[in-house]
């Protein structure tokens, strides 16, 4: 049994349709889908089944096409681009598979920046940067810039850059596939360890050795959720996943 | 061979498969050769190419200064020519000329015309190194006053008045009603520096006018040509000394110009002539290089944007065994095609230019006349495109041949956003551009700030409704001053009476015609005081109602009369700066005083009037002080008729021509201008400059607005992912926004303070030019830095709102 109070996301029969000329692409098809606070959820399926898609719509990076999407209680799926803007810096971390970190900042600046779109004081700006950057191990590297760091290094520091804001739900793209193993484990770990920690973790995947970090794991095909299995237990929750 | 051939096809195929860059590259390149082909010729014809003469560089002129009564560079004298070609060993030859006009007339009753003329000495053409087409030049002994005329024309003339009659030489025709023989034609292309002569006539001179009391009294120009392997400093020398000596031998003429520091100047002939034109041209030269340069900056960049996408492809020329030798072939060759069809496009253009540039009034410069599209500029032109293509190939060369700057330029690879570096060229790209655009925008603000308080200074007359034409009464006929008199007296009749005419009167000058009419004046009991010397004022000989058709002030007493041409006592009117200087503490009325050096009791005039100053020959011109006498006492055969009407002045034209035809069908009315006209003459040096530096300047903020606006679309393009990252961070569409126009307001800002000092430099450099203005004008930096800030915020606007509007997937997505 679910706690309405214990739901963070909940979205009830999203679709995404992208229009190219005359193609009309179906990449989410009636998606139903609740993440409770605290879970860490993988989210698999083969390429083009729209793990990513799923991702960007609970992101708030895109809007679905139909259906409604709660966070945290309220609908999100309309609003304008300023109140998405907002949500998107308080309530969403996003780590990305090719870690996106803006190649003329600094690690610390980077890491700093999410904190710029908000009003704070410098001085609160540095002591969560100085935080964020210690719990991922790169607090020695701050000065540098990305180019001078490792792939490795630079995903550390795209995870600081998402948990430096506290936001209520991380969400991350493929965290792993533009690492080597070793490196990859060790994001890995570290996303284990925010989970212990208390944070909600969305991640999409294909590489089944990732998914099973996760509490909980969805399979999408065609844009529909197929399967969703939860560790430590054989049977899917219908409550979760309907 | 065929390999180049390989490299222009694939070029060309390159440039046809990108026609917005290529179209952009060629007007740019068009707009900015163009620009520097159209001053370039100016600057050629004026500055660069050597007088048409033999061995031009040794030629020289001279000129008398007596910087301690406020006269400098006056012509020297016939006295000065005949004793320095006797003593001055530095020359090889030496001569002097009177530039004048006469009536010319085959025949009497024949239609007559009034033609410029030069009235040389014997040895002018040696001097120049130049010989006649057809016939001889003068002999010495033409020079003699007693002699029989003759006269040289030019082809010009010869052909437009006598068809080129081969029979011509030996010929007589009537000049100033005397019968002068034809003794030579001129070759077609000589022009003596931009003389208007038509003819040539000997310089005749008798024995005193030669003599040592006319050393000074500045009646001929000098030249002279340089003995070989003698310099300019030699010459100059053996002048100081023989100064020395006549000023030692000569202790009275040394008690006259005592104070007045005479002294000699021998300058080259070419640089003396063009002297006042050379700082604005070189300024202007220099403002159409600063376009040029912000063309290729702006190109530049987009070569380098453009190189920065075919990073594969020259990484797979390298790895299929291209050398740097073939990757710079191969860049070269694109680059130099892209400069020489800008090139071409900008002869087409430059040439239109040109043609164009009489509208600026050009050919009233001096060798304004010789400003063509030549062989010459169009070689250098295209020379210059090469070389610009060079230019450009250069940086775009070392882009695919560094190993470390292509990624940087590009890419980062692994944070997928524009590195520093690439950013830093850029970015200095643009400063460069704002910088010299705001130093071109400076510049023409000052000019025009300066022409502005030009227009703004009151000749001290109305010139309104004011026509004014020049008469020239020739000795036959009005060889006593009884004659001239009678014939003014008549004309003044005649114009008073006609409808329309307020006002009329003549004058022997009238201002800004560009003659010089000062002379040393004496005031009755004004001693000297220590440091002091004589002085010399503006003075000129009038009849009718000269002051009330000109429209200048009564201050005082009264104006001259008509009547004061038959007085006995002789009398005049000064202006108020004259009396202000010789008498600061009483009233100038009543007061005598002599024309030249010494007072003389017998020839003074007594000041019944003071009228307002007025300016001689340019607006912002130091007033030297005036004085008017009445026409019989200087009844030159030139003089300038000036009529004030109630009508508008072209309307009265063909009456006051008819009037002068009606008294003497022989008397050509010339020179006829209205007296607006005359004054805006005088401005062209001013006008054309600013006008030009305006075009430039708005043609350079186009370019640095197409730049910052390339530059900031291109950073756009390329940092869509970064701005994705910013926007899934949280970022607002106006942080977005305001991210990129801060980007831009940095650049903007650096661009300012550097141009900021470089127009301080620059307005140090335009000072000698500049009227009323200081080298830094607030309002004008202030108007600078406006339209700066307009301009690039207004250029980055578009492209900045598009990236606060990028939807965050999309922007994302893109690699």
């Amino acid at each position: 049994m679910v706690k309405a109070n214990d739901i963070l996301i909940e979205v009830d029969d999203l679709h995404k349709v992208f229009i190219t000329e005359e193609v009309e692409t179906h990449a989410l098809a009636g998606i139903h889908l609740k993440i409770r606070k605290g879970e860490y959820v993988a989210i698999a399926g083969p390429s083009g089944c729209g793990k990513s898609t799923l991702l960007s719509v609970l992101g708030l990076l895109d809007s679905p096409t139909q259906g409604n999407y709660s966070l945290n209680d309220s609908s999100v799926a309309e609003l304008s681009a300023s109140q998405r803007a907002r949500i998107r810096n308080r309530e969403v971390g996003f780590i990305f598979q090719s870690f996106n970190l803006i190649g003329d900042l600094t690690v610390y600046e980077n890491v700093e920046l999410p904190l710029t779109y908000r009003k704070m004081s410098k001085a609160e700006r540095k002591r969560k940067v100085h935080a964020a950057l210690e719990k991922v191990s790169m607090a020695h590297r701050m000065k540098h810039y990305p180019s001078q760091l490792s792939g490795g290094q630079q995903q550390r520091v795209a995870v600081a850059r998402a948990i430096v804001t506290e936001p209520s739900i991380l969400l991350a793209d493929e965290p792993t596939g533009n690492l080597d193993s070793g490196n990859g484990d060790i994001v890995m770990e570290m996303l284990a360890y925010l989970h212990t920690n208390g944070s909600t973790i969305c991640m999409v995947t294909h590489d089944p050795r990732y998914a099973k970090y996760a509490q909980r794991t969805v399979h999408l095909f065609d844009g529909r959720i197929v399967d969703d299995e939860k560790k430590n237990s054989d049977e899917t929750t219908e409550a979760d996943a309907a | 061979m065929s390999i180049l051939t390989n490299d222009i096809k694939y070029s060309f195929r390159q440039l046809h498969k990108n026609p917005g860059f290529t179209a952009v590259a060629v007007l740019t390149l068009a707009i900015c050769i163009a620009a520097n082909l159209v001053i370039f010729a100016v600057t050629d014809a004026i500055l660069i190419r050597p007088l048409p003469f033999f061995e031009a560089d040794r030629l020289v002129i001279a000129f008398h200064n007596y910087p301690g009564a406020g006269i400098e560079h006056q012509a020297c004298s016939l006295t000065s020519y005949y004793e320095w070609r006797e003593t001055i060993t530095a020359f090889e030859s030496t001569a002097a000329y009177q530039t004048g006009s006469v009536v010319i007339g085959d025949a009497v009753g024949q239609e007559t015309k009034r033609v410029f003329c030069e009235r040389v000495t014997a040895d002018f053409l040696d001097t120049l190194g130049v010989k006649p087409a057809l016939g001889r030049f003068f002999i010495e002994e033409e020079t003699d006053p007693t002699r029989s005329s003759v006269v040289v024309l030019t082809d010009a003339f010869w052909r437009s008045h006598y068809n080129a009659d081969p029979n011509i030489l030996g010929r007589d025709i009537r000049i100033d009603g005397q019968l002068t023989t034809v003794v030579g034609i001129m070759k077609p292309e000589f022009r003596y520096l931009s003389s208007r002569a038509q003819l040539f006539l000997p310089l005749a001179s008798s024995p005193d006018n030669r003599g040592p009391y006319q050393r000074h009294n500045t009646n001929a120009q000098v030249i002279a040509r340089l003995a070989s392997g003698a310099s300019l400093a030699a010459a100059q020398a053996q002048i100081d000394a023989l100064n020395t000596q006549q000023m030692e031998d000569e202790p009275r003429l040394t008690k006259l110009l005592e104070g007045t520091g005479f002294h000699t100047r021998v300058y080259p002939l070419h640089a003396d002539y063009v002297r006042n034109v050379r700082p604005i041209l070189i300024l202007l030269q220099g403002a159409a290089l600063f376009l040029l340069v912000i063309g290729g900056v702006n190109l530049v960049n987009l070569l380098l944007i453009r190189a920065s996408g075919r990073v594969k492809e020259f990484s797979v020329r390298r790895a299929l065994g291209a050398g740097r030798r073939h990757i710079a072939r191969t860049v070269l060759v694109e680059t130099i095609m892209l400069a020489c069809i800008g090139g071409i496009l900008g002869l087409g253009v430059g040439a239109i230019g040109i043609s164009l540039l009489y509208v600026l009034g050009t050919a009233q410069l001096p060798l304004g006349e010789q400003i063509a599209f030549s062989y010459r500029v169009a070689t250098t032109a295209l020379f210059g495109s090469i070389l610009v293509g060079i230019a450009f190939a250069l940086p775009v060369t070392g882009f695919h041949l560094r190993k470390h700057l292509a990624p940087a330029l590009h890419s980062e690879g692994r944070s997928g956003t524009v590195s520093r570096a690439a950013q830093r060229l850029r970015h200095g790209f643009i400063v460069a551009q704002t910088t010299l655009a705001f130093l071109l925008l400076t510049g023409a603000g000052l000019l025009g700030v300066s022409l502005k308080h030009v227009l703004e200074v009151s000749p001290g007359f109305q010139p309104e409704q004011v026509l004014t034409g020049r008469i020239g009464l020739p000795p036959s006929g009005y060889g006593e001053e009884s004659d001239r008199l009678a014939f003014v007296e008549r004309l003044l009749g005649e114009l008073r009476a006609l409808p329309g005419v307020t006002s009329a009167g003549v004058s022997t000058v009238v201002p800004f015609t560009g003659q010089d009419n000062s002379q040393a004046i004496v005031a009755e009991g004004v001693e000297l005081q220590p440091g002091d010397s004589l002085r010399a004022h503006y003075h000129c000989a009038i009849s009718g109602d000269f002051f009330r058709a000109l429209g200048i002030p009564l201050r005082k007493g009264r104006m001259l009369e008509e009547a004061d041409n038959y007085r006995d006592e002789r009398v005049c009117v000064v202006d108020e700066v004259f009396a202000q200087r010789y008498w600061p503490n009483s009233d100038a009325i009543g007061y005598r005083l002599t024309k030249g050096p010494v007072y003389d009791e017998t020839k003074a005039f007594r000041i019944v009037g003071i009228v307002g100053q007025i300016k001689q020959e340019k607006l912002e011109e130091t007033a030297l002080g005036a004085v008017y006498f009445p026409y019989r006492y200087d009844a030159l055969g030139n003089i300038y008729v000036i009529t004030r009407s109630s009508l508008e002045p072209a309307a009265i034209t063909s009456s006051v021509r008819e009037i002068v035809r009606r008294l003497d069908p022989e008397i050509p009315l010339d020179d006829v201008h209205t007296m607006q006209a005359r004054i805006d003459s005088t401005l062209i040096q001013r006008r054309s400059p600013a006008l030009l530096a305006g075009i430039f300047a708005s043609v350079a903020l186009l370019l640095t607005a197409l730049g910052t606006y390339g530059v900031v679309a291109y950073a756009v393009t390329q940092r869509n992912r970064e701005i994705g990252v910013r926007l899934a961070l949280g970022a607002m569409p106006k942080q977005v926004l305001t991210h990129f126009l801060g980007i831009s307001a940095k650049l903007l800002l650096a661009g300012m303070l550097l141009g900021v000092i470089g127009a301080w430099m620059t307005g140090r450099a335009m000072e000698s030019f500049l009227f009323g203005v200081s080298a830094i004008h607030i309002g004008v930096l202030v108007g600078a830095i406006g339209v700066m800030i307009f301009v690039v915020l207004a250029a980055c606007f578009i492209p900045a709102r598009r990236a606060a509007k990028l939807e965050p997937m999309k922007a994302l997505r893109c690699e």
